[in-house]
């Protein structure tokens, strides 16, 4: 088209649509997942990259001293890979158990997943032995009990010195596909970290759901701009303005507006898990995504718009 | 700015149900419109608006109020929910707002 209504015409032209045409068949609709996740991408994912390097080194540091190993243990980030939870947990080695991370409510917001065989080294450890990898079979009990003691002390070092905390431990899931951080779902972040000590090496697996990731996300960005004179500043805090949360971005042709009727529905070329943005006098302010909190819709935030956007 | 239409949902004899509107021909019939869709509006300080920060999660519109409103060209057009298909959202109509005029 080559000519744009005036704002009458297309006020007229929406006016004169007529009574309803034929009910359409209902689709399926499908619940907004609220704990469904953004997944990584571009900036985002290069930031938790960056953290995962600096996590995969206190895991080694903590290790050293669970292990007491003679040489300190090295710690390498190898890899992150996004996928569905279920799928996640499914294809662990048979045997391999998760320490579950919990936040201060006690939800599952992710884990960590030992080798069969690096988990026999703990438990070999702690029962006196040498500590070296042995050959991948199932835990016992007991060897699950020590385990988790092994666990509780990863997981304290985790919170006190890298950018997942607040964490703490939630116990041992032994058959992870029907464990919490599965009946969780969503997708989960997973960083495979190598580690090395003499000639000995293994895997473990960092699980991390949307929430964390977002906390390393938000732990590398750089520090805000404080340099705005204080007197402007000071000026402008009080006066109002309105914001709001809106999707953007979809048309839809006159003929199709016209057939619409209560209880059809138009789908709109934005994913559920973005696309959101908020505005502020018609600028975009921010960009991110929709969840709920109890009986409260939520928007929150995944970027703040360039100081340009919206011009 | 991608255009999807109804055909995703519609059944096909709904689709060749939909006659060139009386206020224009066939032409009028394929001008797209622009669409959004506000889930909520709130005033808020400029204080509160700059110390937005990454990570942050803001209430949107009013508490147990889950009605939103879809805009064609910046005016009200339908009051309705906001569901997801096939992964991506989309509203489902429950009273459109023109009655007759937007």
């Amino acid at each position: 088209m080559s000519r744009l209504l005036s704002q009458e015409e297309v006020d007229a032209l929406l006016a004169a649509f007529g009574p309803a045409a034929a009910d359409l068949p209902p689709a399926e609709l499908i619940p907004f997942d609220l704990r469904a996740p953004l997944l990584l991408a571009g900036e985002r994912l290069s930031l938790v990259h960056a953290a995962c390097e600096r996590i995969a080194a206190e895991v080694a540091d903590a290790l050293t001293v669970i292990l007491v190993a003679d040489e300190p243990i090295r710690g390498e980030f190898s890899g992150l890979v996004q996928q569905p939870a279920g799928t996640v947990l499914a294809t662990l080695a048979h045997g391999e158990p998760v320490g579950l991370l919990v936040d201060e409510a006690g939800e599952p917001v992710g884990g960590v997943s030992f080798r069969s065989e690096l988990a026999l080294a703990m438990v070999d450890r702690l029962q006196g032995g040498e500590g070296s990898l042995a050959a991948p079979r199932p835990l016992s009990a007991v060897e699950n009990r020590l385990l988790e003691g092994a666990f509780h002390r990863l997981t304290r070092h985790l919170d006190e010195r890298c950018a997942l905390a607040p964490v703490r431990s939630g116990g041992l899931d032994h058959d992870p596909i029907f464990g919490r951080l599965a009946q969780r779902g969503g997708m989960l972040a997973i960083a495979a970290i190598r580690l090395e000590w003499g000639a000995s090496e293994t895997l473990c697996h960092l699980l991390m759901t949307p929430p964390l990731t977002q906390r390393l996300v938000a732990e590398g960005q750089p520090p805000p701009d404080r340099h705005a004179p204080p007197e402007l500043i000071e000026a402008l805090r009080k006066v109002p303005v309105a914001v709001e949360t809106v999707i953007t971005g979809a048309s839809l042709r006159v003929t199709d507006l016209n057939r619409m009727r209560p209880g059809h529905v138009l789908q709109l070329d934005v994913p559920e898990h973005g696309g959101l943005g908020l505005r502020l006098n018609g600028a975009l302010l921010a960009q991110g995504v929709l969840r709920r909190q109890e009986n409260v819709r939520l928007f929150e935030i995944r970027q703040l718009a360039p100081a340009n956007a919206g011009e | 700015m991608t255009q999807r239409d109804l055909h995703d949902i519609e059944s096909p004899e709904t689709l060749h149900a939909g006659a060139s509107s009386p206020a224009g021909g066939p032409l009028l019939d394929q001008l797209e419109l622009p669409l959004e869709v506000r889930l909520g509006r709130q005033v808020w300080s400029l204080e509160r608006v700059l110390a937005l920060r990454t990570g942050d999660a803001v209430p949107v519109g009013l508490e147990g109020d889950d009605l939103v409103t879809l805009y064609v060209q910046d005016r009200p057009y339908a009051i309705g929910d906001l569901v997801v298909v096939d992964g991506r959202f989309a509203f489902r109509v429950r009273e459109l707002a023109h009655g007759g005029a937007p």
